[in-house]
């Protein structure tokens, strides 16, 4: 081994968590950069959310007063295809010119990747689900009949969904970068895995539009599994990536 | 066959330039990699030393490649092991920061400019941000800093790509067909920089085809057959027609 020899900062790995989230924030950083010249990632799931949810609302009459009970499951099901998408682009700018074997030869932790992606995967989604959820309340007229203060628990339980979604399916578009089927392959490994995010998530929101706020349960049940999916995304990401 | 030398670079030998650095020692041990049933690579044994500039020659497809995404720790050996200063390399090892890696692929993001590529190399290996402009210069990329890295010729791209080496100042030098791409003057940079490199105790293995940096560059010529490693030695005590004989 080495021993004490002394090496330069820039020759030693970056494996500490506060190197790891300095990691982080610079390919968050980056992926801002590249997406406010390419504008790809946003486009796609924007553009897929807004046509999804349009054509969900000229399929159903919405004056049938029973259409509105498929709302949840319409907005949560717009949201999950729409996070598919992005999934699929995530890591397009990593796989041109084999950056990503690049980034694992640097001294920068793997996860500080997993965690900058995740980062971006949020912030895409996110916006993506601001406009969504407006144009789900309009279309469906949500909005005459759902309680006051709905509509912010309703983010909040997209926000926790969300996270839930990105952290595992984060996981599994870096490992099936190099496949040629990903764009199939990630959605038929994680939609399984996001099942009970779904469930969760129908349930939460369908309770909260017709006025029962009693879905801490629901909330927990998302945080939950928000947990055990980063710990477990965490743990296995450096050892996929290896020689990815 | 096996081999075992670590001579010290031309210059640094010479006594005209003193070695800077810690020294470093490269070493392979029966080093082998497959890919299925195929074996690339198999029972590679060599040693090298700072100073030393070893030239991989052989046939397309003889393990040239193969040998040096092993040595990057870009990939994993299935037989045997290779140490640096008695660190034993594998992907995600922590020595791989200490290793400098020019490939086929450019490592480099198309949609930022030469200047942001070599900035977040500075980042995220901790280098001073204010070397990336000067480095940018001393490789000749000056005026196209700021030009976006899918819009470099294959020669810039080369370039742009040993300038990430220099700031990461590695103490080993992998380098894959560096010279493809470059011009003339190209070429006699390249050939610069190596020797500079070797004369600072660095290690440099690269494979090239070209005669001109084979015969001003290399020390230590490493001959590889169908994965096997045939011959390694010092590349001048035999004619360059001899190394190059098995080369494609």
């Amino acid at each position: 081994m080495t021993g004490g020899r002394s090496q330069p900062p820039g020759q030693r790995a970056n494996t500490g968590p506060a190197s790891v989230l300095r990691g982080a924030l610079l390919m968050f950083q980056k992926d801002l950069h590249i997406e406010r010249r390419s504008k790809e990632l946003l486009f796609t799931v924007v553009a897929f959310a807004v046509i999804a949810t349009v054509l969900f609302a000229l399929s159903f009459n919405l004056d049938d007063d029973r259409t509105r009970a498929y709302t949840p499951g319409i907005l949560w099901v717009t949201v999950l295809f729409s996070g598919s998408l992005a999934l699929g682009r995530l890591y397009d700018a990593e796989r041109d010119n084999d950056c990503l074997g690049g980034l694992l030869l640097s001294a920068m932790d793997p996860r500080s990747l997993y965690l900058g992606k995740l980062l971006t995967l949020l912030v895409a989604m996110g916006l993506m689900e601001a406009l969504t959820v407006p144009l789900v309340v309009l279309f469906f007229d949500v909005g005459r009949v759902a309680p006051p203060g709905a509509l912010g628990v309703v983010f909040l339980a997209l926000g926790l969904g969300t996270l839930g979604f990105a952290a595992i399916g984060n996981l599994f578009a870096a490992m099936l970068l190099s496949s040629r089927l990903r764009e199939i392959l990630v959605p038929v490994i994680v939609f399984p895995l996001v099942t009970p995010v779904l469930i969760a998530g129908v349930q939460c929101t369908r309770a909260v539009l017709s006025g029962d706020f009693e879905i801490s349960h629901w909330l927990w049940l998302l945080g939950a599994f928000d947990a055990i999916y980063l710990t477990i995304a965490l743990a296995l990401f450096p050892l996929m990536l290896r020689e990815s | 066959m096996t081999g075992d030398s670590s001579p010290s670079g031309a210059l640094a030998e010479s006594g005209l330039v003193a070695p800077r650095g810690p020294r470093v020692s490269l070493v392979t041990q029966g080093l082998g990699r497959a890919f299925g049933r195929r074996h690339a690579l198999r029972d590679v044994t060599f040693t090298a030393g700072g100073g030393d500039v070893v030239a991989l020659v052989g046939h397309n497809g003889a393990g040239k490649s193969t040998l040096l995404q092993v040595l990057s720790t870009r990939i994993a050996p299935t037989q045997g092991r290779a140490l640096l200063d008695d660190e034993l390399l594998s992907p995600g090892c922590p020595a791989r920061v200490r290793l400098g890696y020019v490939s086929h692929q450019s490592f480099l993001y198309g949609a930022l400019t030469a200047r942001e590529n070599l900035a977040l190399s500075a980042r995220l290996g901790g280098f001073p941000e204010d070397a990336v402009v000067p480095t940018l210069e001393r490789v000749g990329l000056g005026r196209a800093k700021d030009r976006l890295a899918r819009e470099l010729s294959r020669g810039m791209t080369q370039r742009l790509m040993i300038a990430r080496l220099l700031l990461q100042d590695a103490r080993v030098w992998l380098l894959d067909e560096p010279s493809t791409g470059l011009d003339a003057v190209g070429l006699t940079w390249l050939q610069g920089e190596v020797e500079s490199a070797a004369a600072m105790g660095r290690v440099v293995l690269f494979s090239s085809h070209d005669r001109g940096l084979l015969e001003r560059s290399a020390t230590q010529g490493l001959r590889l057959d169908g994965g096997r490693l045939t011959d390694f030695g010092p590349f001048r005590a035999r004619a360059t027609d001899e190394w190059l004989r098995s080369s494609a």
